[in-house]
């Protein structure tokens, strides 16, 4: 489903990636750990082809992205993935439902359904009252609640994630990683989380190590 | 206080924002040097060596002048002094909790800009200076740009110098609004837009529409309430304008959002709504110099039509003329001495009678000049004028005497402006009339006054031939110096036409599109300098929406979008205020209408230069993902 | 301060070693600990060097022995059991005054059997820590892997903590409040865990063997 072939990649003269090779299977879920500097970001950039691997491949449900242009994997990224980011960087004039409807939208969805699936999935997260809000009138938690929903709005086939809840108090970490996996595990969704916390990595079902740009353990996505 | 001015110029050139920054400064401040040095310098030797308004209106018009430009330049530096503003105020915020007292840290931002700004002038001073005998050389027909001219005035030098660094270090060393603690600085709220704005603008309109009241007497002046009022409605017009900005940019926003379906109606709109104010800072300069172009071009107008003006234009752009009277004998002689000037293409020479209306029943002295010509005298371009008759009467122009226009005339012959007594009766049925503008360009002169025009055969004409004067006319091409060489020879010119006008009119059309240049220039910079860096201040939610998968494509049709709206908008606003404003005013003078062709010109230009400039500022923001941006979180 | 017996893992190379009364600290780090059984801590005091019964008693007094003193007659108890598990053995006899002074040395068995009681990860429940600690500890000093340690450890901490989520998210109440709290403590060992890995490396860096004090 995901998978790395044999992937290098380097910032300058800082070698980020050696040799990594990881294959994740359809529905599977996966913590990718490591301490900082231990090249798991930018794994996940590779994977979500943001970033074209210096050596190696990646491949996504069959398809080769390092042979594809910017804005193939653009497009590639819209259709079959959804991503969390730490701080959500959601469009602060836009109201919560408008930021988490934009996936469907850009796909071409009208905004009736767009939105209605949209506040289903706010509702889903306990935020449905805040649809309306606008970005800067929420806290941080209610914020990646409405980044999750927009990650998970086009029904992706991945969800891949990078310290979604880094900046988030344990509670409020603890409901989304669980809305998370929930609704991931409904829909056989794939799910990749970046993270340095155990905890988090707790609610994920198999885990990656990395440590200075390869892979500790296990090589292929085995259970940990 | 001398740790604090180190650590501002330390700042300036820290991080590679922060010289950027710096380079803005230093860019936009040397710009403004230049042309406030350039405007001031052309200002006062244009304007100040005139003789048509005494020296006090002369003052008002040079500083009118400075003013001008010294605003929209200054708007501009403040404008990217205050660039990045949130940045600094947290590094300032910082300084504090290190230790630093508030006025340290204002000392420190002062420092970090002013150090840039001073740079920026004196690099501007040296450009002036280097660029004013490279102006000298151009040569314009018309306003003398002599270096000497070009050069500004001491005090000039003193204020730019001065003025620009203290604009720059003004605007950063003001607290600013405490920035939003939040990471997300801006806030989603729609920005609050009171109705207020409006007045302005509705109250500067009304005023110009009460002073428009049709004059019944044209030759009277304007009381001076009304002229007041006329100028206060043009002053609210102009502020009005710029204050209104916000309240049409919320308009087309709700336009936007309401007619716009999918994400690129929902982001330029929610993006209009949210901050409408910011839209002001943007296209303040520009719509500013869009008014005062137009409504100076409308103004000009009056100018430019007055018949002075046009005589003159026609004598200094086209062919001079100049009328000399000859007495019978000397008319040969005259003629040749005139046809050996030189630059002199060809002398004409016309015998002139005396001619009175029969029916003098006005106090008006009906009289006329009567030319002798047949219709081979007459032509234009090898062809006889229309009108002309080789066996009667023709009048030129319609009406052509005072009104009425007489049935019968007497003639008689003039020597040095003295009708003699024998006068000839003449009838004027059946005179045909001859168009004006083609008599004075088939003839050259008599312009201004009642003309009878006589064939050479027409009954009684041939005896008053020898004893009445010759009129010659010189006739050369375009330039000024036929006055002095037929003076030179002796001769004593008829009339001349006001080439002092000529030149003030010259002079201000020279720097009314100086001006115009200028402030347009500067407007379209301050608003591409803005635009980047509100696409940069974006980066990060610019980067979340890529790594979403959103098509770079329409992230830059949406910034481009949200630029171009209301620049379009506001450039029309202006150029029609600025019209209204122009066509106001003249509408006092006479009844004249704004010259349209420059105002739409203006308008196509305008709109698409906004639209380049909105494409630019979006090239370099929405790149490619760099997972630098990422990291950074 | 380089300590005795730093590098005895296998007993012959520990005989001539220094004397007992520096005997190795790591250890008294176990007295610490209060529920390490005396069978181990009587086994891991003879590792480093062989040693009289009376000498253990000492021994295990002075580093474990604080609150609970071991009583003669349980040294020796434990070291019949010890013997009888072919874990140590007699190696000489001194007849002399008194209780038999029995010099008694740890074989290849103990060895084993200790490798096995540091290497084998406990059951993850809140008493394991201090033998997690321990264990980490004694592998340290001693020479053994301690990263294979905090590995192992670290996997059967994560499958708990996977279990644990799973029921959190069916629990209540104060079943909820029972297992967040495990949940938390288990964090906090495995944050532990990680710190030390890294601290692990610094500290074998030189050596790449055992580990300074």
């Amino acid at each position: 489903m995901l998978e790395a072939r044999h992937v290098g990649l380097s910032y300058g003269a800082t070698r980020a990636l050696s040799d990594v090779s990881l294959r994740i299977d359809r529905g599977g879920s996966v913590a990718l750990m490591g301490a900082s500097g231990s090249g798991k970001s930018s794994l996940l950039h590779c994977l979500a082809g943001v970033v074209v691997p210096d050596e190696g491949e990646v491949v996504v449900g069959g398809i080769e992205l390092t042979g594809l242009s910017d804005r193939d994997r653009s497009r590639l990224r819209l259709e079959r993935m959804g991503v969390v980011f730490q701080f959500g960087d959601l469009v602060p004039e836009l109201t919560l439902l408008e930021n988490v409807m934009l996936p469907l939208q850009l796909l071409g969805h009208r905004s009736g359904p767009a939105r209605a699936r949209g506040l289903d999935l706010l509702g889903v997260l306990g935020i449905a009252e805040l649809a309306n809000s606008s970005t800067g009138a929420v806290s941080g938690g209610q914020a990646q609640r409405a980044a999750v929903a927009r990650a998970m709005i086009h029904e992706p086939a991945m969800v891949l994630a990078d310290e979604p809840t880094g900046a988030l108090d344990s509670i409020n970490a603890e409901a989304i990683l669980d809305a998370l996996v929930a609704m991931t595990t409904s829909t056989g969704t794939t799910l990749l989380v970046v993270t340095h916390d155990n905890l988090v990595a707790s609610h994920l079902q198999t885990m990656v190590t990395m440590h200075d740009g390869s892979i500790l353990s296990p090589a292929a996505g085995a259970p940990a | 206080m001398r740790g604090a001015v180190v650590l501002g110029c330390r700042l300036a050139i820290g991080t590679r924002g922060q010289r950027a920054r710096s380079a803005m400064t230093v860019a936009t401040s040397s710009v403004g040097a230049v042309v406030l040095l350039l405007v001031w310098g052309v200002a006062d030797s244009q304007v100040g060596t005139t003789t048509a308004f005494n020296s006090t209106e002369v003052s008002i018009l040079t500083a009118g002048t400075i003013g001008m430009v010294a605003l929209p330049v200054l708007v501009l530096v403040a404008t990217i002094a205050r660039l990045s503003a949130a940045v600094r105020e947290r590094r300032l915020s910082n300084l504090r909790l290190l230790g630093l007292s508030a006025t340290q840290t204002r000392m420190v931002a002062a420092t970090e800009v002013g150090a840039a700004s001073a740079v920026g002038t004196t690099i501007g001073v040296v450009a002036t200076l280097a660029l004013i005998p490279l102006l000298a050389r151009i040569d314009v027909a018309g306003p003398d740009l002599s270096t000497r001219s070009l050069l500004p005035p001491t005090l000039a030098w003193v204020c730019v110098v001065v003025g620009v660094p203290i604009v720059s270090m003004a605007t950063t060393a003001t607290p600013q609004r405490p920035s939003s603690p939040r990471l997300k600085g801006r806030r989603g709220d729609t920005g609050s837009v009171h109705p207020w704005r409006v007045v302005p603008l509705v109250v500067g309109f009304a005023l110009c529409w009460s002073t428009r009241s049709p004059l019944i007497d044209k030759s009277a002046t304007l009381p001076p309430l009304e002229v007041a009022a006329l100028l206060v409605g043009i002053a609210l017009l102009a502020i009005g304008i710029i204050l209104v900005v916000p309240v049409f940019v919320t308009l087309v926003a709700a336009l936007v959002l309401g007619l716009g379906r999918g994400p690129l109606a929902t982001l330029t709109g929610r993006r209009l709504q949210t901050q409408p104010a910011a839209a002001t800072r943007v296209i303040a300069v520009l719509m500013m110099g869009l008014f005062i172009v137009v409504g100076a071009r409308g103004v000009m107008t009056a100018f430019l039509s007055s018949p002075q003006y046009t005589a003159a234009a026609d004598f200094v752009e086209r062919s001079q003329t100049v009328e000399v009277t000859a007495s019978p004998d000397k008319t040969t002689s005259t003629a040749d001495t005139l046809r050996s000037l030189a630059g002199v293409e060809r002398v004409t020479t016309y015998p002139v009678l005396y001619a009175e209306s029969v029916e003098s029943t006005s106090e008006l002295e009906d009289t006329a000049t009567v030319l002798v010509a047949s219709c081979a005298d007459l032509t234009s371009e090898g062809t006889p004028i229309e009108g002309c008759s080789d066996s009667s009467v023709s009048m030129v122009g319609q009406p052509g005497f005072y009104h009425p226009d007489p049935e019968a005339i007497t003639i008689s012959a003039i020597h040095r402006n003295m009708p003699l007594r024998e006068a000839m009766p003449v009838s004027m049925a059946g005179a045909t009339t001859i168009n004006t503008a083609e008599f004075e360009d088939a003839v050259g002169a008599l312009s201004g006054t009642p003309v009878v025009v006589i064939p050479p055969d027409f009954p009684g004409v041939a005896e008053l031939l020898p004893r009445t004067d010759g009129m010659v006319v010189a006739h050369a091409g375009p330039g000024r110096f036929l006055y002095d060489r037929v003076e030179d020879a002796g001769f004593r010119i008829n009339s001349y036409v006001d080439l002092e006008n000529y030149d003030f009119v010259q002079g201000m059309l020279t720097l009314v599109w100086t001006l115009a240049a200028v402030i347009i220039s500067l407007g379209l910079l301050s608003f591409t300098v803005v635009g980047i860096d509100r696409a940069l201040s974006r980066r990060r939610e610019l980067t979340s929406l890529r790594l979403i998968g959103t098509p770079g494509r329409l992230l830059r049709q949406a910034q481009w979008l949200e630029a171009a709206l209301p620049t379009v908008f506001g450039s029309l606003l202006a150029i029609a205020a600025g019209g209204y404003a122009g066509a106001t005013y003249l509408q006092l003078d006479g009844d004249r209408t704004v010259p349209l062709t420059t105002a739409l010109a203006l308008a196509f230009i305008a709109t698409v230069t906004s639209i380049l400039l909105a494409w630019i500022t979006t090239i370099g923001t929405t790149a490619r993902l760099d997972p630098e941006h990422i990291r950074t979180q | 301060m380089r300590l005795a017996g730093l590098r005895c893992r296998v007993p012959e190379s520990c005989i001539h070693r220094s004397s007992p009364a520096r005997v190795a600290p790591w250890v008294y780090l176990w007295s610490i600990v209060l529920k390490v059984s005396s069978t181990e801590a009587v086994l891991a005091l003879l590792e480093p060097e062989p040693a009289y019964g009376y000498t253990l008693k000492h021994q295990y007094d002075r580093w474990f022995g604080r609150k609970r003193p071991l009583g003669f007659g349980q040294v020796y108890s434990t070291l019949s059991r010890l013997e009888r598990k072919g874990w140590i053995a007699q190696s000489q006899v001194q007849a002399g005054h008194g209780p038999e002074r029995r010099l008694y040395e740890i074989t290849a068995d103990g060895v084993t059997a200790i490798d096995g009681w540091v290497g084998t990860p406990q059951a993850p429940d809140l008493f394991a820590t201090s033998s997690l600690y321990a264990r980490v500890t004694v592998a340290l000093l001693s020479g053994r892997d301690a990263g294979q340690v905090l590995a192992g450890q670290r996997k059967v901490h994560l499958e708990r903590m996977r279990e644990l989520q799973a029921s959190r998210r069916q629990a209540q109440g104060p079943d909820l409040l029972a297992i967040t709290y495990e949940l938390t403590h288990l964090d906090a060992d495995l944050r532990w865990i990680e710190e030390s890995g890294t601290r692990l490396t610094s500290m074998t860096g030189e050596d790449g063997g055992a580990i300074d004090a």
